[in-house]
């Protein structure tokens, strides 16, 4: 037998591929990262391509996205268009408001309104959005809670007319991060590269992600600090999109103490008091940005039940329940996708049970 | 056997070699001490500092009413003219990927360097 004599010529050669393809494999995934402030909370976005000007570009159209969707949705800035609907009662609307406001009357609707819009004068009442956020008095809650209603919004079929009937005011706050990624969706659709956004805890994440065309999504720990994880989701983007995401209403996010009880943010619609639950966060992965918002809300709102459910699978979302007792439940869709990472958590009695 | 005919001394030490090459390479990648905290005030960065590299611990005034601890592989907010005091709370940052954020100061401090199983994003 003869082996040749350049065999050692050709060892060098295999080992040199063979390291050279692994330190490639090791080096790519490259993605830059922008932090921005908008829709008084973070804004995060990572881009992945090596082409800073490209990167750049996606940056500036990224952030005047949810600038736009800012710009219509916000009741506090001034000159945003639903700020001026609750001061004005009518307004000749944009294109995109008046998109977003069907869409979310229609979405209350189907939600048994357990998220309901109108509830502006409300959550103005307690103020959660503010420095000092209180307890208001029973008889102005009961004055507003009562007018509550997406009936009372009418969006003009024949012009761009939105008006809102004297006694409410509309509060995006329950979906508008999840309207604005939508918005960074609308705007970056055609870039065709990947990129995962935050805005105040709402993800999008648009097409494969680095994990094995997977993309890695923290739940964060409702019992720890900002910092701590309960998990993580492993996801791919979903069709028709080509994007997935994700949103979580938590009772820990906003919250105040007042003679010893704690008051947080997501308000039963019915009542004008935060909703008595047994749930501390609700994560939704759902097709769009809107309704992961809506769902994660009104889910929490409803609790772990046949209601919740139907909702979720009607829109082909799935969700993490996590409960006060440190139970959790997932829905069988993620079942090879979260992985739990924190200590002391275990599966709630509502999976036998059913 | 040819055996030793297969296997020559040269290729034993290229194969060394490169072997040497290929850790030399992958090392810095999972090299979790290399930490890095980068400091953006509304969007624009103000502040990169290898936590690493830090000797002596010291305070630092971001000049927006924050202040800063700094010390060997960790740093934290030590306080702040905000109202809600959150930054303060996210503690002290010692892993890739850890964040502090003050919303009113727009102030945003990030862990950035390798860290394995970290997530893209993080929903709350």
């Amino acid at each position: 037998m003869h082996f040749p004599r350049n065999f050692t010529k050709i060892t060098a050669l295999f080992l040199v591929l063979v390291t050279a393809v692994l330190c490639l494999s090791g080096c790519s995934d490259k993605y830059t990262v922008n932090t921005s402030f908008a829709m008084g909370s973070v804004l995060t976005a990572k881009i992945f391509t090596d082409e800073e000007e490209k990167s750049a570009e996606l940056f500036t159209r990224l952030n005047s996205a949810v600038q736009l969707a800012e710009n219509a949705l916000s009741n506090t800035k001034e000159d945003a268009e639903i700020y001026n609907l609750n001061k004005d009662k009518y307004i000749y609307g944009s294109d995109y408001l008046r998109n977003v406001l069907m869409d979310t009357v229609m979405l209350c609707n189907i939600l048994n309104r357990k998220v309901d819009i109108t509830i502006g004068k409300v959550t103005s009442l307690w103020g959660f959005n503010t420095e000092t956020p209180s307890l208001p008095s029973e008889e102005e809650i009961e004055k507003h809670i009562k007018n509550v209603s997406v009936e009372k919004i009418l969006i003009g079929t024949e012009n761009a007319k939105v008006t809102i009937e004297d006694d409410v005011e509309l509060d995006m706050g329950a979906v508008g991060k999840g309207a604005a990624c939508d918005a960074v969706y609308d705007e970056l659709a055609y870039s065709y590269t990947p990129y995962i956004i935050t805005l105040g805890g709402t993800v999008a994440a648009y097409m494969e992600g680095p994990d094995k065309g997977r993309w890695t999504v923290g739940i964060r720990d409702p019992f720890g600090t900002e910092n701590d994880l309960f998990g993580t989701l492993s996801l791919s983007p979903l069709t028709p999109k080509n994007a997935v995401f994700v949103s979580t209403s938590g009772s820990y996010e906003k919250s105040f103490t007042e003679d010893g009880k704690t008051y947080h943010h997501i308000l039963d619609t019915k009542t004008g008091y935060p909703v008595e639950s047994e749930l501390v966060s609700v994560t939704v992965v759902a097709h769009s940005g809107l309704n992961a918002d809506a769902l994660s809300t009104a889910c929490f709102a409803e609790g772990l039940n046949e209601n919740s459910l139907t909702w979720l699978s009607s829109f082909f979302a799935e969700a993490v329940f996590i409960f006060s007792d440190k139970t959790y439940y997932a829905t069988d869709g993620l079942k090879d996708s979260l992985k739990i990472t924190a200590d002391g958590f275990t599966l709630n009695a509502y999976t036998n049970e059913n | 056997m040819r055996i030793k005919q297969l296997i020559k001394k040269a290729d034993i030490i290229i194969v060394a070699v490169i072997l040497l090459i290929a850790v030399i390479f992958i090392i810095p990648v999972n090299n979790t001490g290399n930490i890095t905290a980068e400091i953006t005030v509304d969007g624009i960065p103000v502040q990169s500092i290898k936590l690493n590299e830090i000797k002596e611990a010291y305070t630092l005034d971001l000049g927006n009413g924050m202040m800063i601890s700094a010390e060997k592989n960790g740093i934290s907010v030590i306080s702040s003219d905000c109202y809600g005091k959150n930054c303060i709370s996210c503690g002290r940052l010692s892993e890739a990927g850890d964040t502090a954020v003050c919303i009113p100061n727009k102030t945003v401090i990030r862990l950035t360097g390798e860290k394995k199983n970290a997530p893209d994003a993080v929903t709350y």
